[in-house]
Protein backbone atom coordinates (compact mmCIF):
# COMPACT_ATOMS: atom_id res chain seq x y z
CA UNK A 1 0.00 0.00 0.00
CA UNK A 2 1.90 3.12 -0.85
CA UNK A 3 2.40 5.19 1.98
CA UNK A 4 1.11 9.08 2.38
CA UNK A 5 4.37 10.31 1.03
CA UNK A 6 4.94 8.34 -2.04
CA UNK A 7 1.20 9.66 -2.97
CA UNK A 8 2.66 12.69 -3.50
CA UNK A 9 2.75 13.70 -7.14
CA UNK A 10 5.71 15.93 -8.77
CA UNK A 11 7.25 17.38 -5.88
CA UNK A 12 10.55 18.41 -5.00
CA UNK A 13 12.33 16.79 -1.89
CA UNK A 14 12.17 20.33 -0.08
CA UNK A 15 8.25 19.89 -0.64
CA UNK A 16 7.97 16.59 1.04
CA UNK A 17 9.94 16.87 4.38
CA UNK A 18 12.84 15.35 6.11
CA UNK A 19 10.22 12.91 7.86
CA UNK A 20 8.11 12.40 4.65
CA UNK A 21 11.58 11.83 2.36
CA UNK A 22 12.58 9.16 5.69
CA UNK A 23 9.07 7.31 4.65
CA UNK A 24 9.18 7.28 0.90
CA UNK A 25 12.59 5.59 1.39
CA UNK A 26 11.47 3.23 3.27
CA UNK A 27 8.96 2.42 1.23
CA UNK A 28 11.49 2.26 -1.52
CA UNK A 29 13.61 -0.37 0.16
CA UNK A 30 10.38 -2.60 0.55
CA UNK A 31 10.56 -2.46 -3.30
CA UNK A 32 8.06 -0.26 -4.22
CA UNK A 33 8.58 1.37 -7.39
CA UNK A 34 6.65 4.44 -6.92
CA UNK A 35 8.47 5.26 -3.84
CA UNK A 36 11.66 5.41 -6.47
CA UNK A 37 9.76 7.54 -8.82
CA UNK A 38 8.70 9.85 -6.10
CA UNK A 39 12.15 10.31 -5.26
CA UNK A 40 13.40 10.79 -8.33
CA UNK A 41 10.71 13.72 -9.34
CA UNK A 42 11.37 15.07 -5.65
CA UNK A 43 15.28 15.34 -6.60
CA UNK A 44 16.18 15.59 -10.20
CA UNK A 45 16.12 19.74 -10.02
CA UNK A 46 18.31 20.04 -7.19
CA UNK A 47 20.32 16.86 -8.12
CA UNK A 48 20.75 18.01 -11.52
CA UNK A 49 21.45 21.68 -10.69
CA UNK A 50 24.20 20.21 -7.92
CA UNK A 51 26.13 18.68 -10.43
CA UNK A 52 25.99 21.27 -13.08
CA UNK A 53 28.07 23.41 -10.48
CA UNK A 54 30.54 20.40 -9.98
CA UNK A 55 30.58 19.43 -13.25
CA UNK A 56 30.88 22.61 -15.31
CA UNK A 57 28.92 21.19 -18.21
CA UNK A 58 24.93 20.41 -18.13
CA UNK A 59 25.67 17.51 -20.85
CA UNK A 60 27.94 15.88 -18.64
CA UNK A 61 25.75 16.56 -15.02
CA UNK A 62 22.74 14.85 -17.19
CA UNK A 63 24.95 11.73 -17.43
CA UNK A 64 25.96 12.01 -13.68
CA UNK A 65 22.71 12.57 -13.06
CA UNK A 66 21.45 9.50 -14.36
CA UNK A 67 23.97 7.52 -12.83
CA UNK A 68 23.80 9.32 -9.31
CA UNK A 69 20.23 7.77 -9.85
CA UNK A 70 21.64 4.56 -10.85
CA UNK A 71 23.66 4.04 -7.52
CA UNK A 72 21.14 5.25 -5.46
CA UNK A 73 19.22 2.42 -6.43
CA UNK A 74 22.26 -0.22 -6.17
CA UNK A 75 23.30 0.58 -3.00
CA UNK A 76 19.80 1.60 -1.35
CA UNK A 77 20.37 -0.87 1.55
CA UNK A 78 23.02 1.58 2.82
CA UNK A 79 20.11 4.19 3.88
CA UNK A 80 19.26 3.88 7.52
CA UNK A 81 16.35 5.45 8.69
CA UNK A 82 15.37 7.69 10.03
CA UNK A 83 18.31 9.14 9.27
CA UNK A 84 18.02 12.64 7.12
CA UNK A 85 17.89 11.31 3.19
CA UNK A 86 19.33 14.60 1.76
CA UNK A 87 22.67 14.18 2.80
CA UNK A 88 22.74 10.53 1.83
CA UNK A 89 21.49 11.37 -1.82
CA UNK A 90 23.99 14.09 -2.51
CA UNK A 91 27.08 12.54 -0.52
CA UNK A 92 26.29 9.83 -3.30
CA UNK A 93 26.23 12.53 -6.20
CA UNK A 94 29.13 13.89 -4.77
CA UNK A 95 30.90 10.71 -4.92
CA UNK A 96 29.46 9.59 -8.12
CA UNK A 97 31.30 12.99 -9.67
CA UNK A 98 34.23 12.89 -8.06
CA UNK A 99 34.64 8.83 -8.80
CA UNK A 100 33.76 9.64 -12.51
CA UNK A 101 36.13 12.60 -12.73
CA UNK A 102 39.38 10.29 -11.35
CA UNK A 103 38.61 7.38 -13.52
CA UNK A 104 38.50 10.79 -16.93
CA UNK A 105 41.76 11.73 -15.30
CA UNK A 106 43.27 7.89 -15.02
CA UNK A 107 42.07 7.66 -18.98
CA UNK A 108 43.66 10.22 -20.02
CA UNK A 109 40.57 12.54 -20.85
CA UNK A 110 40.84 14.96 -17.77
CA UNK A 111 40.14 18.03 -19.75
CA UNK A 112 40.97 21.65 -18.55
CA UNK A 113 37.51 23.38 -18.87
CA UNK A 114 38.71 26.77 -21.16
CA UNK A 115 37.50 29.77 -19.43
CA UNK A 116 34.74 30.93 -22.06
CA UNK A 117 32.91 26.92 -20.36
CA UNK A 118 32.67 28.32 -17.39
CA UNK A 119 29.50 30.01 -17.27
CA UNK A 120 27.20 27.35 -16.80
CA UNK A 121 27.07 27.27 -13.01
CA UNK A 122 23.76 27.77 -11.97
CA UNK A 123 23.30 30.85 -9.69
CA UNK A 124 22.13 31.08 -6.11
CA UNK A 125 19.57 33.72 -5.25
CA UNK A 126 21.84 35.30 -3.38
CA UNK A 127 24.23 36.35 -5.71
CA UNK A 128 22.01 36.70 -8.35
CA UNK A 129 21.17 39.87 -7.42
CA UNK A 130 24.77 41.74 -7.39
CA UNK A 131 25.51 41.91 -11.48
CA UNK A 132 24.57 41.06 -14.48
CA UNK A 133 24.30 37.09 -14.76
CA UNK A 134 27.09 36.21 -16.78
CA UNK A 135 29.36 38.28 -14.65
CA UNK A 136 28.01 36.58 -11.61
CA UNK A 137 28.19 33.27 -12.93
CA UNK A 138 31.64 33.98 -14.23
CA UNK A 139 32.81 35.11 -10.15
CA UNK A 140 30.95 31.84 -9.27
CA UNK A 141 32.39 29.54 -11.78
CA UNK A 142 35.89 31.01 -10.94
CA UNK A 143 35.25 29.52 -7.51
CA UNK A 144 37.79 26.67 -6.14
CA UNK A 145 34.93 24.00 -5.36
CA UNK A 146 35.66 23.52 -1.77
CA UNK A 147 34.14 27.13 -1.46
CA UNK A 148 31.81 27.19 -4.40
CA UNK A 149 30.13 23.63 -3.12
CA UNK A 150 28.75 24.60 0.23
CA UNK A 151 27.69 28.13 -1.25
CA UNK A 152 25.48 26.38 -3.67
CA UNK A 153 24.13 23.71 -1.34
CA UNK A 154 23.12 26.41 1.20
CA UNK A 155 21.96 28.55 -0.71
CA UNK A 156 20.96 27.21 -3.82
CA UNK A 157 19.31 24.34 -2.55
CA UNK A 158 18.64 24.97 1.23
CA UNK A 159 20.45 22.74 3.02
CA UNK A 160 21.20 23.26 6.37
CA UNK A 161 24.94 23.68 7.11
CA UNK A 162 24.90 20.35 9.40
CA UNK A 163 23.36 18.66 6.35
CA UNK A 164 26.16 20.42 4.05
CA UNK A 165 28.58 19.24 6.22
CA UNK A 166 27.40 15.45 6.51
CA UNK A 167 27.36 16.02 2.09
CA UNK A 168 31.05 17.11 2.21
CA UNK A 169 32.72 15.47 5.32
CA UNK A 170 33.35 18.71 6.90
CA UNK A 171 31.88 20.34 9.88
CA UNK A 172 28.38 22.48 10.34
CA UNK A 173 31.40 25.24 11.47
CA UNK A 174 33.65 24.81 8.30
CA UNK A 175 30.89 24.60 6.20
CA UNK A 176 29.60 28.00 7.29
CA UNK A 177 33.00 29.63 7.09
CA UNK A 178 33.28 28.09 3.46
CA UNK A 179 30.27 29.38 1.90
CA UNK A 180 30.27 33.18 3.56
CA UNK A 181 33.86 33.21 2.48
CA UNK A 182 32.57 32.28 -1.12
CA UNK A 183 29.69 35.22 -1.00
CA UNK A 184 32.72 37.74 0.18
CA UNK A 185 34.92 36.43 -2.80
CA UNK A 186 31.73 37.03 -5.25
CA UNK A 187 30.92 40.30 -3.79
CA UNK A 188 34.72 41.13 -4.26
CA UNK A 189 35.08 40.03 -7.65
CA UNK A 190 31.60 41.94 -8.55
CA UNK A 191 33.27 45.37 -6.97
CA UNK A 192 29.85 44.92 -4.26
CA UNK A 193 30.90 47.28 -1.39
CA UNK A 194 31.63 46.16 1.84
CA UNK A 195 32.78 42.77 0.41
CA UNK A 196 35.57 42.31 3.27
CA UNK A 197 33.72 42.83 6.00
CA UNK B 1 3.63 7.42 -9.53
CA UNK B 2 5.11 10.92 -11.02
CA UNK B 3 4.07 10.37 -14.48
CA UNK B 4 4.92 14.17 -14.91
CA UNK B 5 8.91 13.06 -14.81
CA UNK B 6 9.23 9.91 -16.70
CA UNK B 7 12.25 7.82 -15.70
CA UNK B 8 14.50 7.42 -18.49
CA UNK B 9 14.99 4.00 -20.32
CA UNK B 10 18.08 3.06 -18.75
CA UNK B 11 17.01 3.96 -15.29
CA UNK B 12 13.95 2.41 -15.78
CA UNK B 13 15.71 -1.32 -17.18
CA UNK B 14 17.99 -1.29 -13.97
CA UNK B 15 14.78 -1.15 -11.85
CA UNK B 16 12.89 -3.06 -13.26
CA UNK B 17 15.55 -5.91 -13.23
CA UNK B 18 16.09 -5.26 -9.35
CA UNK B 19 13.60 -4.01 -7.27
CA UNK B 20 13.47 -6.38 -5.00
CA UNK B 21 13.18 -5.51 -1.30
CA UNK B 22 16.42 -4.68 0.92
CA UNK B 23 16.75 -4.62 4.20
CA UNK B 24 18.84 -1.80 5.98
CA UNK B 25 22.27 -1.89 6.99
CA UNK B 26 22.02 -2.34 10.95
CA UNK B 27 24.10 0.57 12.68
CA UNK B 28 27.09 0.81 13.05
CA UNK B 29 27.87 -0.62 16.30
CA UNK B 30 25.63 -3.60 15.66
CA UNK B 31 27.29 -4.47 12.45
CA UNK B 32 30.74 -3.83 14.53
CA UNK B 33 29.69 -6.81 16.40
CA UNK B 34 30.85 -9.03 14.26
CA UNK B 35 34.64 -7.88 14.89
CA UNK B 36 33.95 -7.52 18.49
CA UNK B 37 32.93 -11.55 18.69
CA UNK B 38 36.20 -12.51 17.17
CA UNK B 39 38.04 -9.91 19.31
CA UNK B 40 36.35 -11.42 22.75
CA UNK B 41 37.24 -15.09 21.06
CA UNK B 42 40.93 -13.97 20.49
CA UNK B 43 41.03 -12.46 23.98
CA UNK B 44 39.69 -15.46 26.09
CA UNK B 45 40.91 -18.20 23.58
CA UNK B 46 44.76 -17.12 22.65
CA UNK B 47 46.28 -16.25 25.83
CA UNK B 48 44.89 -19.71 27.09
CA UNK B 49 46.14 -21.50 23.96
CA UNK B 50 49.84 -19.61 23.88
CA UNK B 51 50.05 -18.41 27.80
CA UNK B 52 49.66 -15.59 29.53
CA UNK B 53 53.24 -13.16 29.51
CA UNK B 54 54.93 -13.98 32.66
CA UNK B 55 54.47 -10.64 34.70
CA UNK B 56 51.00 -10.74 34.85
CA UNK B 57 51.26 -10.46 38.77
CA UNK B 58 53.71 -7.71 38.43
CA UNK B 59 51.78 -5.34 36.09
CA UNK B 60 48.40 -5.77 38.28
CA UNK B 61 44.77 -6.53 36.98
CA UNK B 62 44.49 -2.82 35.56
CA UNK B 63 47.90 -3.00 33.84
CA UNK B 64 47.37 -6.32 32.12
CA UNK B 65 43.93 -7.49 31.63
CA UNK B 66 42.26 -3.71 31.92
CA UNK B 67 44.79 -2.51 29.77
CA UNK B 68 44.15 -5.13 27.26
CA UNK B 69 40.24 -4.45 27.37
CA UNK B 70 40.70 -0.64 27.06
CA UNK B 71 42.58 -1.16 24.08
CA UNK B 72 39.91 -3.78 22.47
CA UNK B 73 37.61 -1.22 23.51
CA UNK B 74 39.74 1.44 21.43
CA UNK B 75 39.99 -0.72 18.60
CA UNK B 76 36.32 -1.46 18.41
CA UNK B 77 35.57 2.47 18.46
CA UNK B 78 37.51 2.58 15.43
CA UNK B 79 35.85 0.08 13.65
CA UNK B 80 33.10 1.69 14.33
CA UNK B 81 33.98 4.97 13.05
CA UNK B 82 35.20 2.80 9.79
CA UNK B 83 31.63 1.10 9.20
CA UNK B 84 29.90 4.95 10.08
CA UNK B 85 32.21 6.25 7.30
CA UNK B 86 30.83 3.54 4.98
CA UNK B 87 27.69 4.79 4.86
CA UNK B 88 26.81 7.95 2.24
CA UNK B 89 26.69 11.63 4.39
CA UNK B 90 27.25 9.89 8.01
CA UNK B 91 30.72 9.78 8.69
CA UNK B 92 32.98 12.12 10.60
CA UNK B 93 35.30 14.83 9.43
CA UNK B 94 38.86 14.35 8.20
CA UNK B 95 40.48 16.02 11.52
CA UNK B 96 38.32 14.04 13.63
CA UNK B 97 39.01 10.57 11.99
CA UNK B 98 42.99 11.63 12.16
CA UNK B 99 42.35 12.41 15.96
CA UNK B 100 40.07 9.25 16.33
CA UNK B 101 43.21 6.96 15.09
CA UNK B 102 45.89 9.58 17.29
CA UNK B 103 43.78 8.45 20.24
CA UNK B 104 43.77 5.03 19.55
CA UNK B 105 47.91 5.00 18.44
CA UNK B 106 48.48 7.31 21.83
CA UNK B 107 46.65 5.10 24.09
CA UNK B 108 48.47 2.25 23.03
CA UNK B 109 52.18 3.73 23.28
CA UNK B 110 50.57 5.18 26.73
CA UNK B 111 49.97 1.61 27.90
CA UNK B 112 53.28 0.52 26.55
CA UNK B 113 55.13 3.50 28.69
CA UNK B 114 52.90 2.44 31.99
CA UNK B 115 53.99 -1.22 32.08
CA UNK B 116 57.79 -0.28 31.21
CA UNK B 117 57.75 2.12 34.41
CA UNK B 118 56.07 -0.71 36.23
CA UNK B 119 58.37 -3.57 35.46
CA UNK B 120 61.81 -1.84 35.75
CA UNK B 121 63.07 -3.07 32.62
CA UNK B 122 65.81 -1.60 30.53
CA UNK B 123 64.65 0.73 27.49
CA UNK B 124 66.15 -2.03 25.16
CA UNK B 125 68.36 -1.75 22.05
CA UNK B 126 67.63 -0.65 18.41
CA UNK B 127 66.71 -2.51 16.49
CA UNK B 128 64.77 -4.42 19.37
CA UNK B 129 64.27 -8.11 19.89
CA UNK B 130 61.06 -9.71 19.14
CA UNK B 131 61.03 -9.09 15.34
CA UNK B 132 58.33 -11.55 15.34
CA UNK B 133 55.45 -9.85 17.34
CA UNK B 134 55.00 -7.56 14.59
CA UNK B 135 54.18 -10.13 12.37
CA UNK B 136 52.26 -12.45 14.66
CA UNK B 137 50.10 -9.75 15.40
CA UNK B 138 49.73 -8.44 11.54
CA UNK B 139 48.75 -11.69 11.16
CA UNK B 140 46.62 -12.45 14.10
CA UNK B 141 44.43 -8.96 12.87
CA UNK B 142 43.95 -9.95 9.20
CA UNK B 143 40.49 -11.72 10.13
CA UNK B 144 39.29 -8.46 12.25
CA UNK B 145 40.54 -6.41 8.99
CA UNK B 146 39.11 -8.37 6.42
CA UNK B 147 35.83 -8.19 8.46
CA UNK B 148 35.88 -4.76 8.62
CA UNK B 149 36.62 -4.21 5.05
CA UNK B 150 33.86 -6.64 4.41
CA UNK B 151 31.39 -4.82 5.97
CA UNK B 152 32.59 -1.70 4.69
CA UNK B 153 32.96 -3.28 1.48
CA UNK B 154 29.15 -4.34 1.52
CA UNK B 155 27.92 -0.53 2.36
CA UNK B 156 29.17 2.28 0.13
CA UNK B 157 31.98 4.80 1.60
CA UNK B 158 32.17 7.87 0.07
CA UNK B 159 35.90 8.02 1.91
CA UNK B 160 37.27 4.61 1.44
CA UNK B 161 40.83 5.10 1.86
CA UNK B 162 39.68 6.87 5.71
CA UNK B 163 37.15 4.32 6.32
CA UNK B 164 40.61 1.51 5.28
CA UNK B 165 43.01 3.98 7.89
CA UNK B 166 39.82 3.48 10.87
CA UNK B 167 39.41 0.06 10.20
CA UNK B 168 42.87 -1.21 9.99
CA UNK B 169 43.96 0.91 13.02
CA UNK B 170 40.89 -0.32 15.12
CA UNK B 171 41.99 -3.89 13.57
CA UNK B 172 45.47 -2.79 14.47
CA UNK B 173 44.27 -2.05 18.22
CA UNK B 174 42.23 -4.69 18.95
CA UNK B 175 45.03 -7.26 18.37
CA UNK B 176 47.49 -5.40 20.29
CA UNK B 177 45.15 -5.88 23.40
CA UNK B 178 45.06 -9.16 22.77
CA UNK B 179 48.99 -9.79 22.23
CA UNK B 180 49.05 -7.42 25.14
CA UNK B 181 48.46 -10.39 27.54
CA UNK B 182 50.90 -12.54 25.90
CA UNK B 183 54.15 -10.56 24.38
CA UNK B 184 56.95 -11.75 27.36
CA UNK B 185 58.83 -8.12 25.96
CA UNK B 186 58.00 -5.20 28.43
CA UNK B 187 61.15 -2.99 26.77
CA UNK B 188 59.50 0.30 25.71
CA UNK B 189 61.94 -0.04 22.32
CA UNK B 190 60.50 -3.60 21.90
CA UNK B 191 57.02 -2.73 22.54
CA UNK B 192 57.45 1.32 20.47
CA UNK B 193 58.99 -0.60 17.47
CA UNK B 194 57.07 -3.46 16.65
CA UNK B 195 53.45 -3.14 18.71
CA UNK B 196 53.20 0.41 17.45
CA UNK B 197 54.58 -0.57 14.06
CA UNK B 198 52.23 -3.17 13.70
CA UNK B 199 49.07 -0.97 14.39
CA UNK B 200 50.57 1.97 12.10
CA UNK B 201 51.40 -0.57 9.11
CA UNK B 202 47.51 -1.95 9.55
CA UNK B 203 46.47 1.51 9.34
CA UNK B 204 48.49 1.33 6.12
CA UNK B 205 47.27 -1.58 4.66
CA UNK B 206 43.64 -0.33 5.63
CA UNK B 207 44.06 2.94 3.36
CA UNK B 208 45.44 0.19 0.62
CA UNK B 209 42.51 -1.56 0.88
CA UNK B 210 40.63 1.32 1.00
CA UNK B 211 42.54 2.56 -2.82
CA UNK B 212 41.23 -0.79 -3.98
CA UNK B 213 37.32 -0.07 -2.71
CA UNK B 214 37.91 3.10 -4.44
CA UNK B 215 39.35 1.84 -7.70
CA UNK B 216 35.60 -1.08 -7.77
CA UNK B 217 33.71 2.13 -6.97
CA UNK B 218 35.24 4.01 -10.29
CA UNK B 219 35.12 1.23 -12.33
CA UNK B 220 31.38 0.52 -11.99
CA UNK B 221 30.85 4.40 -11.72
CA UNK B 222 32.72 4.97 -15.09
CA UNK B 223 30.85 5.45 -18.16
Amino acid sequence: MPTAAAKSHGVTGDEIGDEGLAEVMTAYQRGEMAAFETLYAGFRGGLRRYLTALARDPAVADDLLQETFLQLHRVRHTYQPPRPVKPWVYAIARHVFLMNRRAAYRRGRHETIADEALPEVPVPPEVESLGDRDTVERALANLPAARREPLVLHHMLGMSFKEVGAVLGISEGAAKVRAHRALAEIREAMGVKGAKS
Amino acid sequence: MSGHTPLPDALRRALEADHRPVHALRPAPVRALWVALWAALALVVLPLLIGIRGDVAGLGLALSWGAAALECLAGIGLVVLALRESVPGCGITTPRAAAAVGTGVGLQVLVAVLCWLRCGVPFGAFPPAGAHCFTDEGLLALPALALTMLLVLRAYAVRPRWAGVLGGAGAGLLTDGVWHLICPHAELSHVLVWHTGAVLTLAAAGWVLGVGIEALQRRSTAR
